[in-house]
């Protein structure tokens, strides 16, 4: 790393010091020290390969320049949704119990413990920074609304980096919806690194949906690590439509039979956004099953990567694991980048993956017009039903309706 | 030719065959029927030698060998032929090339040479009128993307070709409407002779109408409960397989 | 078809057929590299000096390189010091007539079911044979050059038409491409040219058959194949090597110009020893395959069936250049024991209207790891450019592992990438079904993996078509039950 960027983050951990509990300052350090003795990710990273952190954060950000506001004129409530359930408010990337809504007071809690493991930099790097923890946990017998999670960040002061970091758990029998949204406000850069690890105990299901729609000088990175036990379900789908960078990494682990994981996604972006998904599912035991549609539709410099990875381990016999990523390319300025990839090692299983780089339909389009659509809205109606495919498993019948705003807003203009 | 003495069967751990006894001789023409779950599968399964059948009791004689010891294709090759109720596909394999395969292996078995390649389709050309069957049909991939009743035809056009002395055929023709069930009627009754035997399992007598048996067996919860004449067939058209069912339990509780 | 027949003929050997050594008397460098031997190989090929300092400063890239370490594959390091990098058959050099040819030699040859003997002219195709390193004959010499067509080993190349040499040499894949190609290019000792002159239509099948025979050698043969405007050729390849305990280096570099409108087939039977069935011994082969559709209309096209080999690297490519050129690759890679298969293909597409097609099957048995490793790459001139790719894998037993990774990358907005593949394994009702046809396990096996990989071997002459089915089944030998 280079010696600006380590005088940068150094700086940064010095004036928070004084903030962090002195029992978790130990492990902070060496949390730290893996950051400061390894470098962000570029080019030559082959996960990282079409999504050089290191270049684009040393274009955009700048670690020295980050302040720490505690103040804001954001009225959190006014963005709600007007709904019963859990109201969670992160601002500039920690959890704020005290402007909270929370129905079920038993679920949400600062988590004390402060030995999270980190696997990589930028799981490090929150491990070292994060301010606070918050823990998701719903326990058996125990009906829990849903989670509505909101991220604020206001940078009209200065640049901003914030590590939200939460914890969920979901106990045997237990079922937990989650919603996340990102509001900000401000035109300085704002880098986001956020860690969500969840466990999603026996028979229990989860479901995490994400709306990612960012202004242009947002930089995030998501780490979302999923363990899950036997028989149990685990649902992603995820959102995303603008933002400087957006890289999400989900790593699903099954640990047990029968477990089941859907992952679907969409992808609507045009600027210079990049969107980059990259997921891993590890199959270790029989009977299980995995299911991941992701879609994207790029426009004008848009750049989107998707690298799928589907691990069958020896013992994951009788496992039926699909993987497809379809893509839509309305640039000659945009590219996409996609890596569907199937490792297998067991012999009775069934695994399928495939992608699709393509432009609108030219047959579909042509019918539509001869039937007197015109020629944009006729497109627009193909972009639609194509995306709107990924709206089936979102849990909440308003975000469906929210997101398809999105799809319409984005596409009809 | 083949002497079926009190055999019982198990799969999983459950009694399905409890002491079947059929005696088929040369030239004859047996026909097995049976409500579902009798089965009449298993017995087809078991003289074939597929996997996860477990053989507890009684003995199978076919042409003075002990069927039960010999493998699946060993089977085969003493002529011993199961047309199946589903027949599988084989992707990238074509029929001719799969029958070329077997005829040849079998005829090693009996110590005959190869057939050459004309030798062969000109063999292939006159089995192929038996069951009207299409060249085309022959080069694409087994049974792939084949409709019910070419599958089916296939199943006889593979008999034809291998003459076997026994040929079992399992539900030949459920799911064949009148015309096909006509032409795998007319491939197997042209196929008959003094020297090979058939059995013909079947649900319905419908199958019964264009191919003679000299015997009809009823077989219910594992053995043959009734044994008669192609008027026994058309007794339990009539009166369906409750009559049997009613009879055969009512029997058990005296 | 005919050929299934003879699989099951020959059904009946079992160990690795090609696996006996023949003492020849070899004239060799001494063991390891340097600068000194590099000279040494290019002084004993007499070459002119352009091509020495070419080979020196391959060398020196190559010394600086560090070995590719991103495949999936393992291997215990190579000891490039402990690998003689030339060997010839002393009886070998110069050979005028093929009656001068070592009778050793031939028969070794005939062993491997290839006729050098013109008056033979059994399967009416041309063969340049390649044992160690050198090139030992190539037959139908002179009916070739009549219609222009230059086929010779690469030395004779050298001497005899320094010009395209120079012209082409390292123009498709540069010396120091990549670790491997920058070895070969120091020392690669033979190999095959081939030149077909504007408006030819090649006549017979051209081919090349390696043989290492002897110990401690690494093979590094180099094949340039230039198609001049609309002309055609179909190249074959084939390979074997003895069985040996230790392990053998095979680097090869193949380089295909194609001009406008030109097609060029290449088709590789490769059966390099791959070690027992503990994994001891066999061939590391990591080869660096390219060609290039320079002029418009061209197409290039790769077949491969990889039985052979302990491990495998190598990665047949396509560069389309040319507008509405056509890149191809079918490939049958199967693993069994321990072998390991890191194999695929690069299409790059720059022109525009081009169009790819990849079939890739892989069949993986006993402790195997197949990989298949792909890169589709359409470049934002490379408008209304297609690419299909399709990648089956097979598994017989969970010992083995099938790996896929294809990378897709798309700069333009009018171009149609599809990708699929799938893995299966062989189910017990198609082999019960064959049994009760009266087939025996393995030729069931047999069948039924050989139409699992039909549509590659489709696409192999006949020729080749039968000895791929048979090197099918045998390597599979003994894999289920």
């Amino acid at each position: 790393m280079e010696t600006s960027v380590v005088n940068g983050i150094r700086d940064v951990f010095n004036n928070n010091e004084a903030n962090y509990q002195s029992s978790s300052l130990a492990h902070r350090k060496s949390a730290l020290d893996f950051v400061l003795s390894h470098n962000f990710p570029d080019r030559k990273d082959e996960e990282y390969k079409y999504t050089p952190v290191n270049q684009i954060l040393k274009k955009n950000f700048n670690f020295k320049n980050t302040i720490t506001s505690k103040t804001t004129d954001f009225d959190f409530e006014d963005y709600f949704y007007q709904l019963e359930g859990n109201h969670l408010v992160f601002f500039n990337g920690s959890y704020q119990p005290f402007q909270s809504k929370i129905y079920n007071e038993i679920c949400c809690h600062l988590e004390k413990k402060s030995n999270q493991s980190f696997h990589d930099i930028f799981d490090a790097l929150n491990v070292a920074f994060y301010e606070n923890s918050l823990k998701i946990e719903v326990n058996k017998n125990y009906r829990s609304q849903p989670f509505f999670i909101y991220y604020f960040y206001d940078s009209q002061q200065g640049q901003i980096f914030g590590n939200p970091n939460i914890q969920i758990v979901g106990h045997p029998d237990t079922r937990i919806e989650i919603l996340e949204n990102t509001i900000s406000k401000g035109t300085y850069p704002v880098f986001i690194n956020k860690k969500v690890s969840v466990h999603v105990k026996t028979n229990a299901e989860i479901n995490i949906t994400k709306i990612q729609n960012y202004k242009k000088h947002v930089y995030q990175i998501y780490n979302l690590e999923v363990n899950q036990d036997t028989q149990s379900k685990f649902n992603s789908n995820v959102y995303s439509f603008a933002g400087g960078l957006i890289r999400n990494n989900l790593k699903i682990n099954q640990m047990g039979e029968n477990c089941e994981s859907h992952m679907h996604g969409l992808y609507l972006i045009t600027g210079h956004t990049h969107v980059d998904n990259h997921t891993a599912v590890n199959h270790t035991h029989p009977h299980s099953y995995s299911n991941e549609l992701y879609k994207g539709i790029v426009d004008e410099s848009a750049r989107a990567v998707f690298n799928g990875k589907i691990f069958v381990r020896p013992e994951a016999q009788k496992t039926n694991a699909f993987q497809s990523n379809q893509n839509i390319n309305l640039s000659d300025e945009a590219s996409i980048y996609t890596k569907p990839q199937l490792e297998i090692w067991a012999d009775d299983v069934k695994c399928s993956h495939g992608c699709t780089v393509g432009q609108l339909d030219e047959e579909a389009l042509f019918y539509l017009r001869s039937r007197g659509i015109g020629k944009n809205q006729a497109k627009a109606l193909i972009l639609i039903a194509f995306s709107e495919q990924s709206l089936e498993h979102i849990p909440f019948e308003f975000v469906k309706k929210e997101i398809d705003t999105l799809i319409r807003k984005r596409l009809i203009g | 030719m083949i002497s079926i003495k009190n055999l019982h069967a198990k799969i999983e751990g459950k009694k399905i065959l409890k002491g079947i006894n059929l005696e088929v001789k040369p030239g004859e023409v047996h026909a097995i029927m049976g409500p579902n779950g009798s089965g009449k599968s298993t017995l087809a399964s078991v003289l074939t030698g597929r996997d996860g059948y477990e053989i507890t009791d009684g003995s199978v004689i076919f042409e003075n060998k002990n069927l039960l010891d010999l493998d699946t294709e060993e089977r085969a090759r003493e002529g011993i032929f199961l047309a199946f109720q589903y027949p599988v596909e084989i992707p990238g394999v074509s029929t001719t090339n799969f029958l070329k395969t077997a005829l040849n292996q079998i005829r090693q078995h009996r110590g005959e040479k190869n057939l050459d390649a004309v030798s062969f389709l000109k063999l292939v050309k006159s089995k192929m009128k038996l069951v009207d069957i299409d060249q085309s049909l022959l080069s694409r991939s087994l049974n792939e993307g084949f409709s019910g009743g070419e599958k089916k035809r296939n199943e006889i056009f593979q008999m034809a070709m291998l003459e076997p002395k026994l040929s079992i055929l399992d539900e030949t023709d459920s799911g064949l409407d009148i015309d096909a069930l006509r032409i795998v009627a007319n491939g197997v009754n042209s196929l008959k002779s003094k020297d090979n035997a058939s059995i013909l399992i079947t649900h319905y007598q419908r199958l019964l109408d264009y191919i003679m048996p000299d015997f009809v067996h009823v077989l219910f919860d594992g053995k043959i409960v009734k044994t008669g004449n192609k008027s026994l067939a058309l007794e339990l058209e009539e009166k369906g397989y409750d009559w049997i069912k009613v009879k055969h339990s009512s029997l058990e509780t005296i | 078809m005919s050929s299934d027949d003879q699989i099951l003929e020959e059904f009946t050997s079992k160990e690795y057929e090609h696996g006996w050594s023949v003492n020849f008397e070899a004239d060799e460098a001494p063991m390891g590299l340097n600068e000194e031997i590099v000279r040494f190989i290019s002084h004993k090929k007499n070459e002119p000096k352009w091509l020495l300092d070419w080979r020196l400063k391959s060398y020196r890239h190559w010394a600086q390189l560090k070995e590719p370490k991103w495949a999936n594959v393992e291997y215990p390091k190579i000891d490039y010091q402990g690998i003689k990098y030339y060997s010839a058959p002393k009886k070998g050099g110069k050979i005028k007539s093929l009656n001068e040819l070592d009778p050793e030699m031939i028969k070794t040859f005939e062993r491997l079911g290839i006729s050098l003997n013109e008056q033979k002219r059994l399967s009416g195709i041309a063969v340049d044979a390649v044992i160690d390193s050198v090139s030992v004959a190539t037959t139908f010499k002179e009916t070739l050059s009549e219609l222009g067509i230059i086929f010779c080993s690469f030395s004779e190349a050298v001497h005899e038409h320094p010009e395209l040499i120079k012209k082409y040499l390292g123009s498709v894949i540069p010396a120091a491409d990549n670790y491997f190609s920058a070895l070969n290019s120091a020392v690669f000792s033979d190999g095959s040219f081939c030149y077909i002159p504007k408006g030819v239509r090649c006549p017979m099948e051209l081919s090349t058959y390696f043989r290492i025979n002897a110990a401690n050698t690494g093979q590094f043969e180099r094949t340039l194949i230039i198609a001049e405007d609309d002309s055609y050729v179909s190249y074959l390849e084939g390979c074997t090597a003895p069985m040996r305990d230790e392990n053998q280096l095979h680097a090869a570099v193949v380089e295909i110009y194609a001009a406008k409108n030109a097609e060029v087939k290449y088709s590789t039977v490769q059966n390099w020893y791959p070690g027992n069935k503990d994994g001891t011994g066999g061939i590391y082969n990591f080869v660096t395959k390219r060609g290039i559709c320079a002029g418009d209309h061209a197409k290039i096209s790769w077949t491969q069936v990889e039985t052979g080999s302990a491990v495998t690297w190598k990665y047949p490519s396509c560069i389309l250049k040319g507008d509405h050129s056509v890149g191809e690759f079918y490939s049958v890679a199967v693993t069994n024991n321990y072998q390991q298969a890191d194999t695929g293909t690069k299409m790059i597409h720059l022109g525009k209207h081009t169009k790819s097609r990849i079939v890739s099957k892989g069949i993986s048995a006993g402790k195997s790891q197949n990989s298949y490793r792909g890169h589709v790459k359409v470049s934002k001139r490379a408008t209304h450019s297609r690419n299909f790719s399709q990648c089956d894998s097979l598994l017989m037993g969970n010992q083995c592992g099938a790996h896929t990774f294809p990378y897709i990358d798309v700069d333009n907005s009018n171009s149609q990438i599809e990708h699929e593949a799938t893995t299966s394994k062989i189910g017990e009702d198609q082999i019960f079904y064959c049994k009760q046809r009266g087939l025996d396990e393995e030729s069931s096996v047999a069948l039924i993996v050989n139409g699992f990989a039909k549509e590659v071997m489709n696409n192999l002459p006949m020729e080749f078509a039968v000895e791929a089915q048979k090197l099918l089944a045998l390597t599979l030998e003994g894999s289920v039950g």
